[in-house]
């Protein structure tokens, strides 16, 4: 569906270099700190700049290449942009029918109601997080075969973000063949909708891996400086110094909660993942 | 193209009543105290046809432009849409402004030369069109902030050197003065305004180019 070889683009103090991939039918999730490169990543690839170097094809296609039916089968929520403040909702209804053959305007209005958003008042009224919703409610509507969602959920309370994100699995549950890449800075948002995950750091993909192998492989052993001594360091991949001694990240948790009883080992988690990646050091 | 229109048309309900409202009550008060129908029909259209232009800062507004390139429609598109919606307005305003001239005509002042005061007035709009075509490109260039200094700077600059021509004008000698306006008799009223038309033809077409090349530039 996505695929990314070696994206380039420098700006004065950062630079991005990546290289992902998303397959077709995969909910494909790409982490990082604010500022760490997620949204250059999506702009390059909607064409909205241009690439210092490397390759993108969507639909096998250059961004640029794609065309307006190329366009239409794809729904866009972008953190910081929408339609215009000085619309309404129900100026866009016309709009977005006029702008996807595929339009389900009854759906549209439907979670409208549902989700509380009001249709005769300006946008630029919204609080951010009705502002959020609208922006899903746009990319959902349409029978988009790929979504792109950079930071869907930002500004969104709990109960509005497990709704958003039912509406993503429902989407996903329609059709094998849809395929969804989300940036998210909340892990509990993706450790239970995502395939896979990529974390991106200084503009650089650094990890990759698969949801369920992360939850169920990855794991946090927490250890003082004697067990950290003793301990067979084959398959750490990171440590950090802590008060009591050490964290260290494992991708084999059962071999030490198996051969090291007395130590605390924690189930992986995205946010334990990303702070150690990040934060921690080589061993 | 559709769909862009529609947005356009939309902005403008939602943003344009109250003021156009308020030109309107103007033009009216115009109409009553000069008895010169097309000249307060002319300054309503005229307001009402600068303030197409606003719809490209409503769509920068609150960083909505990287939003609406990802819609189904291409940048080329976009810049098209601008021109076809000025010139769409631009036509119905020039259309109401005959009807003004028609009524001035057979009810308020029947002496006045009727092609004199539709050829004035076809001059009048053609002029509103060039000032669209300068501010399309303009405001395409200079978003929000910087748009609002560069367009008064512009046509600040533009009516200086208006000034400036028009006082070298006045220090020609005579007879090249005469032999101008020789010319422009020779012409006749028919070939001005051709001539005229022309040049807004030759307006748009360039900034048009402009605008496309400028948005094509753009990273967002």
């Amino acid at each position: 569906m996505l695929e990314i070889n070696k994206l380039q683009k420098k700006y004065e103090n950062f630079e991005l270099n990546c290289s992902m991939k998303v397959e077709k039918g995969y909910i494909t999730a790409l982490v990082g700190e604010n500022g760490a490169g997620k949204s250059t990543t999506f702009k390059a690839l909607l064409g909205l700049i241009k690439p210092d170097g490397g390759e993108i094809t969507i639909f096998g296609k250059k961004p640029l290449e794609l065309t307006a039916k190329d366009r239409a089968k794809m729904g866009i929520v972008l953190t910081d942009s929408g339609f215009s403040g000085y619309l309404k909702v129900k100026d866009i209804i016309p709009v977005m029918e006029s702008l996807y053959t595929e339009f389900e305007k009854s759906r549209f209005l439907d979670l409208c109601n549902k989700l509380d958003i009001p249709l005769n008042k300006s946008i630029k009224e919204f609080s951010t997080g009705m502002k959020a919703k609208l922006k899903v409610l746009c990319a959902l509507t349409h029978k988009a075969k790929f979504l792109l969602l950079d930071e869907p959920t930002a500004g969104l309370d709990v109960m509005a973000r497990e709704s958003i994100l039912n509406l993503f699995r429902e989407y996903m549950e329609e059709d094998g063949e849809r395929t969804i890449l989300i940036s998210s800075h909340i892990s509990s948002d993706l450790e239970g909708l995502c395939d896979d995950i990529y974390m991106i750091h200084e503009g650089r993909i650094i990890f990759h891996e698969d949801t369920d192998v992360l939850l169920n492989q990855y794991g946090l052993l927490k250890v003082d400086e004697k067990q950290f001594e003793e301990l067979d360091k084959r398959y750490l991949l990171k440590k950090r110094k802590e008060h009591y001694g050490y964290a260290c990240l494992t991708k084999e948790k059962q071999y030490y909660i198996e051969n090291y009883p007395d130590i605390v080992v924690e189930k992986g988690t995205v946010d334990e993942l990303i702070a150690m990646m990040i934060g921690g050091n080589e061993l | 193209m559709k769909g862009l229109l529609i947005k356009d048309l939309k902005l403008m309900k939602n943003n344009g009543k109250n003021l156009l409202l308020v030109f309107l009550i103007i033009g009216t008060m115009m109409g009553i105290m000069t008895k010169e129908l097309y000249a307060a029909v002319g300054y309503v259209t005229f307001i009402f046809t600068l303030f197409m232009v606003s719809t490209i800062s409503y769509d920068e507004y609150d960083n909505g432009y990287p939003f609406l390139f990802t819609l189904p429609i291409t940048r080329r598109q976009y810049v098209n849409e601008k021109y076809v919606f000025v010139l769409i307005m631009t036509a119905i305003s020039f259309l109401v402004g005959i009807v003004s001239v028609v009524v001035q005509f057979f009810l308020l002042t029947p002496k006045e030369s009727l092609t004199e005061l539709i050829l004035m007035y076809g001059v009048y709009t053609i002029t509103v069109l060039i000032l669209n075509d300068i501010m399309i490109p303009l405001k395409l260039r200079f978003e929000s902030e910087k748009g609002r200094l560069v367009i008064p700077i512009v046509f600040g600059g533009a009516m200086v050197i208006a000034l400036i021509a028009a006082k070298l004008a006045g220090m020609l000698s005579e007879t090249l003065k005469e032999k101008f306006l020789l010319a422009a008799f020779n012409i006749g009223e028919y070939g001005i305004a051709a001539i005229v038309i022309v040049a807004a033809v030759i307006v748009t077409i360039a900034s048009w180019f402009w605008s496309q090349r400028i948005l094509e530039k753009k990273e967002f």
